[in-house]
């Protein structure tokens, strides 16, 4: 792997300025997530905003900073709050009382009782407005009939008893939406609730007047029905919700392995208390945060803040989950587990597309407060119009102009599809950081990837439990170098690095490094010392690729030192759903290319048997990018998935860059979308699903505006009465809905065309000679 | 038509009743965790012995005789 260091720092450099915009000069600012379950409509957002922004601060003497030292986003789609404030004026405690003022309580992100009371208040009220529903419809039946058997006087007892049952659901169950609508008209933005309350008052005012003068026209099973399906909407889409923002939260990156107590037990993870005593071992990852015990160790903390240097921690220094031991044991007390810990604070934080507002989601909002107003002004002229041609239909026409109209099915279609496809992405392991990533996943026309660490790895496949060898490296030693001693010298300098290669090199080594440099895309030298025989230096070692040293180029590393050279041959195996995968990618995509900066006999043997016809092997970063940069000024959408930091500056072109949890953190920094597990099938899931929710949101914006745009004329005309009015809405937002919810299924229209090879993983040995052939191929050699 | 004056307070208090009854259920938690309670039969006796005492990984059975 080649790499040219002056783009690194560029790219370093970059990377260092956008984190930096983002720190404030003071230090005392505080994150926070709320849950609000009140939010449903995107003008929620809008008055959750506002009434935090105007919060009164403490301390303001001094008025004249203008800009107040809070930010605040609202996710209407997961219900969330996403707060940063200045800790000096403002409290937690006070922004929360704000929010419940405005009619918003809110809890912190953590917190799971009052989630589970909003639950049983919904269930509450979908029974009794379900079970009304059917008993007035019981009593309003005989009213239907208007046979001679019923008396008039019965008649209207049977309304007088469906009235009285409806007013009970009214009261009880419809209280949400009259809670919605007073909020939204005291931020004076009228959205769905308005709609939902006006008909509501409108068709049991009418009723009631009509049941005082005795008649018994009336419209009670209409209404308790309109609730009941309304609420069985709502609660439908909440319990969605609920289940994208619980796999949200699931996704944290630590293992299912037993761990080991000091004294020698073992315990699994769950069972893992506060005041524990853990060990980890060299290699392994920390599962708590706390504080060192007993003796000193070297650590990692690359997972969670991107530092590639090795820490010296002595015991009672902090450590955080996530962390790698690189040398000695690790012991701690666990201090913080779960959702406590650091780890788990940055993986909430790495779901920056929620945070995000769209602009589409936007327009949205604005949309649907336009369109209640123009409802509204609609029902009112053809009320008017109504009480010249015929007075006694006037109410009952401009009831179900208002009744039919459904701005929800509008504003629900893009937050509940969007929500839907995160959740589906997160289960597979799929993180989205950017906003509109979605949105730009589905644009995607033309892929690039990485060869190593991408498609191919170097782990072996098995690895004995004590010895650590892996088992598919062949060393040749030159000089008085002997394989034992050139093993453990390698073992010494790769310890701690992350490319996927080093993995491959680690071997146990009880041999010291002095002044270890990593120099980007060429090696590592050091000094390597005998720690056994007091530190006696065994000179300064080199590692990189042949043509470095300037001998016959071929497939291997080697090490070159005072003793002699030793050239490593590391066979790479195939990822286990390889090819696989790129028989679907080839499906979905119309272009794939494989960029490498490795050997070309190496690229062409993968890209051959992944069926992958463009290969450009012995990139440089900057050829990778420049490749991006040409596809892209064709008009192509490019999607670079890679790993390393030789991919950085392409992934940093690229329209989607995607790159892995286990690559470096530099590639994390550029890209889009973080795959939590190795999984290439992962890949063309992506693609299905964010091409299928784009379908999906074309055609519940399609639906809704058809819906609208046939239904609201035809209830103008009076065609169509109150009670199927009430059906109508309720159903097109709850079609809405079911449609976004088609997202969550698993089977994401796998093609059954695809020929699926044998999964036993394809080893790649230099001695199988057997290079491309046939098909056509362009290689930069 | 006069056992309509019987038949319809009946109903009305059925219906008390049946509300009165979900009311009570949802409140005593009778819709949580509903697949956990068709598996409770099948659960050995000592899951909470085993629970409790977390630390240790094998769990020996307590003789009850």
């Amino acid at each position: 792997l080649q790499i040219d260091p002056s783009a690194v720092t560029a790219v370093n450099a970059k990377v260092m300025n956008e984190s930096t915009q983002d720190v404030e000069p003071t230090q005392n600012w505080r994150e926070a997530t709320l849950i609000v379950d009140a939010i449903h409509c995107p003008s929620c957002a809008w008055i959750i905003e506002h009434a935090v922004k105007q919060m009164p601060r403490l301390n303001a003497s001094d008025a004249s900073v203008i800009d107040k030292p809070i930010e605040v986003r609202v996710d209407v789609s997961m219900r969330m709050v996403y707060l940063r404030f200045d800790a000096d004026h403002y409290s937690l405690a006070m922004i929360q009382e704000q929010l419940a003022n405005a009619g918003y309580p809110a809890r912190e992100s953590h917190a799971q009782q009052l989630q589970q009371s909003q639950f049983k208040r919904d269930l509450k009220a979908l029974f009794l407005a379900g079970f009304g529903t059917m008993q007035a419809m019981m009593f309003g039946e005989p009213l239907y009939w208007r046979n001679a058997d019923l008396p008039p006087a019965t008649a209207l007892f049977f309304a007088w008893l469906s009235a009285l049952i409806t007013f009970a659901v009214v009261g009880y169950a419809a209280k949400r939406f009259f809670q919605g609508a007073k909020r939204e008209w005291q931020a004076r933005r009228p959205a769905m609730d308005t709609l939902i309350c006006c008909s509501i008052l409108l068709s049991s005012g009418l009723s009631m007047l009509s049941l005082i003068r005795g008649s018994s026209e009336v419209y009670f099973d209409a209404i308790a029905m309109f609730v009941f399906v309304l609420l069985a909407g709502r609660m439908l889409e909440s319990n969605l919700i609920q289940r994208a923002r619980t796999s949200l939260h699931q996704a944290k990156p630590i293992s299912n392995a037993q761990l080991e107590l000091l004294d020698g037990t073992c315990v699994s993870p769950q069972a893992l208390k506060l005041g524990m005593q853990l060990r980890a071992h060299q290699g392994e990852t920390l599962v708590a945060d706390g504080v060192v015990l007993n003796h000193a160790c070297q650590i990692s903390t690359a997972i969670l803040d991107g530092e590639s240097a090795r820490k010296h921690l002595q015991p009672g220094a902090q450590v955080h989950a996530g962390s790698v031991v690189l040398q000695g044991d690790c012991d701690y007390l666990v201090q913080a587990i779960g959702g406590q810990t650091k780890l788990a604070q940055i993986a909430e934080l790495s779901g920056l597309a929620m945070r995000a507002r769209l602009p589409s989601a936007q327009r949205q909002s604005r949309l649907a407060t336009q369109f209640t107003l123009v409802v509204l002004v609609l029902a009112l002229l053809s009320a008017l119009t109504w009480s010249f041609l015929q007075a006694d239909r006037a109410l009952a026409v401009s009831l179900s102009v208002i009744t039919v109209a459904c701005p929800c099915a509008l504003a629900l279609a893009l937050p509940v599809t969007r929500a839907m496809a995160y959740a589906r992405l997160q289960r597979s392991g799929v993180l989205l950081l950017r906003a509109n990533a979605l949105e730009r996943l589905s644009e995607i026309d033309c892929l690039a990837l990485d060869k190593t660490g991408t498609l191919t790895h170097f782990t072996p496949t098995q690895v004995s439990a004590n010895n650590r060898e892996p088992c598919d490296v062949r060393v040749e030693v030159s000089g008085s170098l002997d394989v034992v001693l050139a093993k453990a010298i390698v073992g010494a300098m790769e310890l701690g690095s992350r490319h996927p290669l080093a993995s491959a090199l680690h071997w146990p080594s009880t041999l010291g490094v002095r002044d270890l440099v990593e120099h980007a895309g060429v090696g590592i030298s050091a000094e390597l010392v005998d720690q056994s025989e007091n530190g006696r230096s065994l000179g300064h070692w080199q590692l990189a690729s042949p043509t470095f040293f300037g001998l016959a180029d071929r497939d291997a590393i080697v090490l070159k030192g005072p003793l002699g050279t030793a050239h490593f041959v590391v066979e790479e195996r195939l990822v286990d759903d390889a090819i696989d995968a790129a028989g679907r990618l080839r499906n979905l995509l119309p272009e794939l290319a494989l960029l490498s900066g490795d050997h070309t006999n190496r690229v062409a043997r993968i890209a051959n048997s992944l069926g992958i016809e463009q290969f450009f092997a012995r990139l440089q970063p900057e050829q990778k990018r420049a490749w991006v940069d040409a596809q892209q000024s064709l008009g192509k959408k490019v999607m670079m998935v890679g790993d390393g930091i030789n991919d950085a500056i392409a992934l940093a072109a690229a329209h989607l860059s995607v790159s892995f949890a286990h690559g470096s953190p530099l590639a994390h920094a550029q890209s889009d979308v973080l795959l939590l597990n190795d999984k290439l099938s992962n890949l063309p899931m992506m693609l299905e699903v964010a091409r299928k929710s784009e379908r999906i949101c074309q055609q519940n914006l399609w639906f809704s505006k058809a819906y609208n745009l046939l239904m609201i004329p035809c209830a103008m005309l009076g065609w169509i009465g109150p009670t199927l009015a009430a059906l109508g809405m309720a159903l097109s937002s709850l079609l809405v809905t079911l449609n976004a919810a088609r997202l969550l299924r698993e089977s994401t229209a796998v093609p059954s065309a695809t020929v699926r090879p044998e999964k036993t993983a394809v080893t790649l040995t230099p001695e199988k000679t057997a290079v491309a052939q046939g098909s056509t191929k362009r290689v930069i050699a | 038509m006069n056992i309509m004056l019987v038949l319809i307070p009946i109903s009305l208090l059925l219906i008390a009743v049946a509300i009165y009854a979900f009311f009570w259920a949802v409140d005593h938690d009778q819709f949580e965790q509903l697949d956990r309670a068709a598996r409770s039969p099948l659960e050995d006796d000592l899951q909470p012995i085993a629970e409790s005492s977390s630390t240790s990984a094998q769990v020996t059975p307590v003789d009850h005789a």
